[in-house]
């Protein structure tokens, strides 16, 4: 099976495989292990092999719509897609909501050509953890069954790296596309605030909230970004700035580019024993393609993750209020606390968390006239056991929310192992529409290492066939 | 357990029509002393005391 959107692309055009195989080889080893796994909320089968027929016979007639061509994909059931329903993994959400329509970010997939195979896993409403007292899968992380995939993306995340599709959207409001990417092994890039349309999609914290693509390399990332970048005046935050050709900004050189390492010490209560060693061996990958790397240390670092994480159950408690009142049951047990905490802050708040965003984005600015890109790792440790999930551990191991208070872009990409076999991952973060930067460093590294083409034991066998 | 901040917590909860178990009520109470403590952290930013909020209100919709 392939593991990556490039190499099934190549495949395709070579006629080595078809659209239909590549969703028939998916739909396997969903059969085989979703049980396990929790990745999809639905599935759409027919769908999805009707769509790869139809792909087949455009290639076969000599049109080709590009990278994404008749490649699955997974999308999280915050984002509508026409062939069925939203849930947001919730009992609340109305099931009018979305029905029978794409979002803008899905149509422009469906447009490149990508085959749509179902709606993935999510915390309810992309917050909290997951309640198993609710009829909803409580997602498992490939590497180990025991442990979670991270979220709020897990079913993407998960599903990319278990082969279940080739490429997934996410959605990252403080780190819901790059933290699961991390403990997965794959590749997720949160792109700069604005620069992929998220009308369609069910909000969270509607300042924080970005849809972005999962996959196994920057390169696959790039080529999904190319397809969903783009203004939408549909949605007010959608920036009308020209999206470029991320996969062609691709050379595998970082020759030139000073990188700022801060690998984020003291920042969360337990941190893996193994992560300082694996970041500074990515560290020394990213040198040997070129980049000169220095120490530095994120501005209000604090200050900005305090305002994700309070910020944003602000902005979700204006959305969720009334249903909070009425049918407060209904909601996940990790749910319900996490947007009750919205609750708890005052307008005056509110409004200086704005003024200390507009500070960290001058602060980052300056530093970003130091360098090109800055370097951390994703989460202090990998994977949390199932019966350890909490919100507070979750959030504070992930080291992500820092970024969504200011809206740059970063990219997770998989640099190694904890002793006990879960994935690490490390952030590289750009200037505000730099995404293109962004991928080609982390592309760089993917040319030198193979961490992002490591299979878990779980789907070995199904993924060798 | 403190309650200064638990009857705090307990009136925003009322007044927001939440009705959350006495549990959850509890850890949110538990919890609020250090969310107050970062936000006053956020009020005491040298470099936010004079800074423009990112709001943008536009005159279109």
């Amino acid at each position: 099976m392939y593991l990556t959107i490039a190499d099934a692309g190549a495949a395709l055009r070579a006629g080595e495989t078809t659209s239909v195989d590549l969703v028939r080889a998916a739909l396997a080893v969903a059969d085989a292990r979703d049980a396990a796994l929790g990745v999809h909320l639905a599935r759409f089968d027919d769908a999805a092999l009707a769509a790869a027929a139809r792909a087949d016979a455009e290639l076969a007639a000599g049109a080709d719509r590009g990278p994404l061509h008749g490649i699955p994909m997974g999308i999280k059931d915050l984002i509508a897609a026409a062939e069925g329903e939203t849930t947001a993994q919730s009992l609340v959400l109305d099931r009018e909501w979305g029905r029978e329509r794409d979002a803008p970010a899905v149509a422009r997939l469906r447009a490149a050509g990508a085959v749509i195979t179902g709606k993935t896993t999510t915390m309810e409403f992309g917050i909290g953890a997951p309640d198993p007292a609710k009829p909803f899968p409580v997602p498992r992380n490939p590497w180990s069954t025991a442990h979670y995939p991270g979220g709020s993306s897990s079913g993407s995340a998960a599903g990319v790296a278990a082969g279940m599709f080739l490429g997934g959207l996410g959605t990252d409001s403080a780190g819901s596309v790059r933290y699961p990417a991390a403990l997965c092994g794959v590749t997720g890039l949160k792109p700069t605030f604005g620069r992929v349309p998220k009308n369609g999609c069910v909000p969270l914290g509607p300042s924080y909230d970005h849809v972005g693509p999962l996959a196994r390399t920057a390169e696959d990332c790039a080529a999904i970004l190319t397809a969903v970048a783009g203004h939408d005046a549909r949605d007010t935050a959608s920036s009308d700035r020209p999206a470029g050709d991320y996969r062609g900004a691709l050379t595998g050189s970082l020759a030139g580019l000073r990188i700022g390492v801060d690998p984020l010490l003291g920042k969360a209560r337990e941190r893996a024993g193994e992560l300082d060693s694996v970041l500074v061996k990515a560290v020394a990958e990213l040198r040997a393609a070129g980049a000169s790397a220095v120490p530095i240390r994120l501005p209000y670092y604090r200050e900005l993750t305090t305002v994700t994480r309070l910020g944003m159950a602000a902005e979700a408690f204006a959305y969720h209020r009334n249903d909070l009142r009425r049918r407060w049951s209904d909601y996940g047990a990790g749910t319900r606390l996490a947007l009750a905490k919205g609750a708890l802050l005052s307008a005056a708040d509110f409004v200086q968390l704005q003024r200390v965003r507009r500070a960290g984005q001058r602060a980052l600015a300056e530093l970003f006239t130091e360098v090109d890109l800055i370097v951390t790792p994703t989460a202090s440790c990998g994977a949390p056991r199932i019966e350890h999930l909490g919100t507070d551990d979750m959030a504070d191991a992930a080291l992500t929310a820092y970024w969504n208070a200011v809206g740059n872009p970063v990219l997770s990409v998989p640099i190694g192992f904890t002793r006990d076999g879960l994935p690490l991952g490390m952030q590289i973060a750009g200037r505000p529409f730099e995404e293109a930067a962004v991928l080609a460093a982390g592309h760089a590294y993917q040319q030198r290492t193979g961490w992002h083409r490591r299979v878990p034991d779980l789907v070995r066998d199904l993924l060798a066939a | 357990m403190n309650t200064e901040a638990a009857t705090v917590v307990a009136a925003l909860l009322a007044a927001a029509g939440l009705s959350p178990t006495p549990e959850e009520a509890a850890r949110l109470a538990a919890a609020y002393p250090g969310w107050q403590a970062e936000l006053a952290a956020l009020y005491d930013m040298p470099d936010a005391r004079y800074e423009t909020p990112a709001l943008v209100f536009r005159p279109e919709p």
